[in-house]
């Protein structure tokens, strides 16, 4: 009996024991799943409104709390999101099926009406950077059953995937919410894998796990989203702990980052192209002179000999590696080859002073003339060093250059204006192919249709623009492909501007941290895992 | 003292208009708001729409006239960047500067007043020499690199003080408040130090320069004549007159201190008006700008209301040249 008792005791409390190992076990997975994940934002967001300021930043955090149809992959490859599917029925009508799984953070269950309701919001919300950037080829958007969703375009628009990547889908009953509404959180309810918890202006955003997320569950319980726009101080608050991944890492840190073994340094191919355009419209460029000083009759950046000169006369490599420390690729074309609408057939521009000398003896300037090239000093990685190197390479083929740069603030205004004859150029191809950075810096200027509304050299290419207007409503991926290549090849061959380097964008992160880069630019937690779980 | 505080508000009232018009013209000078905000892709439907959302499509006089009428209703127009209201933003913001530079004037005070009249009192001793060519240091270095310097001792390499941002703070009034918690405070002394150092070494520098002028006086030979207790002699009657310099300058030391922190607050990420003014200066937000600077010519007014108001306290001539 006593025996009995003893055994049926000992089995308890093996039981217990057991269990309560078994309870360890869960709370050490529960405490690793509602881990904490603090990011370093090198800007900052202007609002929590997902249809308010058209930005990478805002992008990046309001990726967090609200789904697309589509969304973009690390490479800006389209893949499906809130849409499983969808296709253009004709010319001009596109279907997107949704999911029929997805709920909002508030427990309603999504349909077309929500999606019908964001892209009316994204309409009417003022702004001074408004998405509707993004649909202004759409002329309306139907819900023609609960998970079936119509669009219907003015126009034939490829691009209509890409451009639906950046409309973000709210509850049909915040269609009417402010921007104050979103921000105080009232009317943040989205589809997203997180929910917001706090949003202080400034100083950062903090995030929960959205646990009725239709997908896979984040494995962060919290996310904070803080703001640390000196770089400094950013590397300095990964360096003792208080943040665990930030973004645009200085590039004269890297090195001692890359040795240290508490922390992993990941770098992607960003979208940027870093140019120089040319004025090739006045015949009388106002910051080009001949070598007395004196005004000139013709405008010698209007000789393709002239801008040959000038692209073989800068060493891409030298400045790749010196100037931006190896953190950007060498630009051949709008995009770096193999992106959607690049072509195979350009050829790195080779580096050569003599050449570039007897292509400008043969315009007509052995001599050379007298040039002053602009920049900005605040908006590119290095960009007032990158133009001071680039008015070097220029003065030793017997062009004497000068620079002057000034922060962006000043110089968005001027260069817009046409107001230099060189100047340092950027821009994201946020479609990720190359009709997108063609048709806004090299298109014929065209204020009605949007065309050319970056082209600070006010290039134009009759030739150029017909096969670029026939790509943008050639429906037909192969076909638009083809002649996008086209497109490339005739405006780098014609040098509408010289191609520099592609930035590329560091992120450095605890050594417990997985990461992966994206050519967009965007910092997202859902890029994030604890290290060793895969992935 | 009625008349006189009215007429110090007219005075403000005046620079402020004068300053309003100095903003406005070379705002405008400067470049265009919608061209660095704009995205580059829209069209110029969207342009239009934006300028005019903003109320950047009439001219400049009229904008102005249209801010004046709004201002006197006590609106001092949106954010072009964040669409609120441009003095939220300020209140916002503000908790954090004034604690923060509360704390650093605090600090200048009970560090900087010390040491000075101690260095005052004992010139050739070995500690005042040594301090006193310390406070060079706190004049000389810029701060932006003391601060990163902080940073990488007590941040990354000792690890005793978190590297930067505010931290967790407690909602009083409204208002989010750091001070009142010691987790706060750890997030608080960096940026203060950082921000008070300068401060440090000129309070230094002023008592001592006033203690040796005071111990001079008659009066002070009087009253140890007549064997008060060194403590008192020092406590009240140097105290209380080298102070008025003291005072005079960490006054305007705290306004320039909450309205210009402009490198602490981005060294620490302290989100601070410091911060917002830079920001919005880099986008040309103008509501904001106006708004702040118009606030800030409000608290130098105040600040130096308060100095006079001290004075009184400190210096009987002064008491009875108001009071006659």
């Amino acid at each position: 009996m006593k025996g009995i008792v003893t055994r049926n005791v000992s089995l308890l409390l093996g039981t217990l024991l057991v269990g309560m190992g078994f309870v360890a076990v869960m709370s050490s997975a529960h405490a690793a799943e509602s881990a904490m994940l603090r990011i370093g934002m090198a800007a900052q967001n202007a609002s929590m409104d997902p249809h308010f300021q058209n930005s990478t930043p805002n992008n990046s955090v309001m990726s967090h709390l609200f789904d697309t149809l589509v969304t973009y992959d690390a490479k800006q490859n389209i893949l499906p999101r809130l849409a499983v599917s969808w296709k253009p029925v004709d010319d001009t009508h596109w279907e997107f099926k949704l999911r029929d799984d997805v709920v909002f953070s508030d427990g309603t269950p999504l349909t077309a009406k929500d999606v019908v309701a964001s892209f009316a919001r994204v309409e009417v919300v003022p702004s001074v950077s408004s998405y509707r950037t993004y649909t202004r080829s759409i002329k309306s958007v139907e819900a023609v059953d609960p998970h079936l969703v119509r669009v219907t375009t003015h126009a034939p628009t490829p691009l209509l995937p890409a451009f639906v990547t950046r409309i973000r889908i709210i509850k049909a009953d915040m269609e009417k919410a402010t921007t104050a509404d979103f921000n105080s959180g009232k009317a943040a309810i989205g589809t997203g894998p997180y929910v917001l918890e706090e949003y202080i202006p400034g100083t950062r955003v903090t995030l929960k796990r959205n646990d009725k997320f239709w997908g896979e569950l984040e494995p962060w319980g919290t996310v904070e989203l803080r703001i640390v726009t000196d770089k400094a101080s950013r590397l300095a608050a990964l360096l003792s702990g208080d943040l665990d991944l930030i973004e645009a890492v200085p590039a004269t840190d890297l090195d001692s980052l890359k040795s240290d073994k508490r922390f992993n340094v990941v770098a992607a191919e960003s979208n940027r192209l870093i140019y120089l355009a040319m004025d090739q419209d006045r015949d009388n460029s106002p910051f080009v002179r001949d070598n007395n000083g004196e005004p000139m009759k013709t405008n010698p950046l209007k000789d393709l000999r002239v801008r040959r000169a000038l692209s073989m006369a800068i060493n891409r490599e030298a400045i790749v590696k010196r100037v931006m420390n190896d953190q950007a690729l060498v630009a051949t074309q709008f995009l770096p080859v193999g992106r959607f609408g690049t072509s195979e057939n350009i050829e790195p521009q080779v580096y050569d002073v003599e050449k570039a000398k007897a292509l400008l003896k043969e315009a007509g300037f052995p001599d050379g003339f007298q040039l002053t090239v602009h920049a900005s000093n605040d908006r590119y990685i290095n960009d007032s060093r990158t133009i001071q190197t680039v008015a070097q390479f220029f003065s030793r083929i017997g062009i004497q250059t000068k620079t002057e740069v000034q922060p962006w603030s000043t110089y968005a205004g001027k260069v817009a204006g046409h107001e230099f004859s060189v100047a340092l150029g950027g821009w994201a191809a946020n479609t990720g192919e190359t009709s997108n950075p063609m048709g806004a810096i090299i298109a014929t200027i065209d204020k009605e249709r949007g065309m050319g509304n970056s082209n600070y050299g006010s290039y134009s290419n009759p030739e150029f623009d017909s096969i670029l207007n026939k790509a943008l409503t050639t429906l037909d991926d192969d076909a638009r492909a083809k002649l996008l290549a086209q497109c490339s090849e005739i405006a780098i061959n014609d040098l509408a501007i010289i191609p520099l380097h592609h930035e590329v964008s560091v992120w450095a992160m605890a050594k417990n941290i997985q990461y992966k880069g994206r050519s967009d630019q965007f910092t997202m937690a859902m890029d994030a895992r604890p290290a060793g779980k895969g992935h | 003292m009625v008349i006189w505080s009215i007429r110090r508000l007219l005075q403000a009232i005046l620079v402020v208009l004068a300053m309003t018009v100095i903003v406005f013209v070379a705002l405008y000078a400067v470049g265009d708001p919608v061209k660095i905000m704009i995205d580059p892709d829209a069209t110029q439907a969207e342009v239009a729409r934006a300028i005019s959302y903003l109320g950047l499509d009439q001219p400049l006089w009229r904008q102005y006239l249209v801010f004046l009428k709004n201002a006197l209703h006590g609106d001092l127009g949106q954010s072009f960047v964040y669409a609120t209201s441009a003095m939220n933003l300020i209140w916002q913001r503000l908790p954090a500067t004034l604690e923060l530079a509360c704390f650093a004037v605090l600090l200048s005070i009970i560090l900087g007043l010390p040491l000075g009249i101690y260095a005052g009192l004992r010139p050739d001793s070995v500690f005042s020499r040594v301090v006193m060519a310390g406070s060079i240091l706190g004049f000389s270095l810029p701060s932006f690199w003391v601060g990163l310097m902080f940073i990488m001792l007590f941040a990354v390499q000792l690890g005793w003080l978190p590297s930067g941002g505010r931290g967790p703070t407690v909602t009083v009034l409204g208002m989010h408040w750091s001070f009142l918690t010691f987790e706060g405070l750890k997030y608080m002394l960096l940026p203060a130090f950082n921000l008070s150092l300068a401060n440090i070494a000129m309070v230094m520098r002023l008592s001592r320069a006033g203690t040796r002028e005071v111990l001079q006086m008659d009066y002070v030979k009087f009253a140890r004549a007549k064997g008060l207790s060194p403590a008192r002699v020092v406590g009240v009657h140097v105290l209380k007159n080298m102070m008025i310099p003291v005072v005079t300058v960490v006054g305007l030391d705290l306004g320039s201190t909450i309205a210009f922190s402009v490198v602490t607050e981005n060294v620490f990420a302290w989100p601070g008006t410091g911060k917002l003014i830079i920001e919005s200066i880099n986008v040309l937000d103008r509501p904001v700008i106006v708004a702040y600077l118009i606030f800030v010519v409000f608290l130098f007014v105040l600040i130096n209301f308060l100095v006079d108001l001290a004075y009184v306290f400190l210096d009987p001539r002064v008491r009875q040249a108001t009071s006659s």
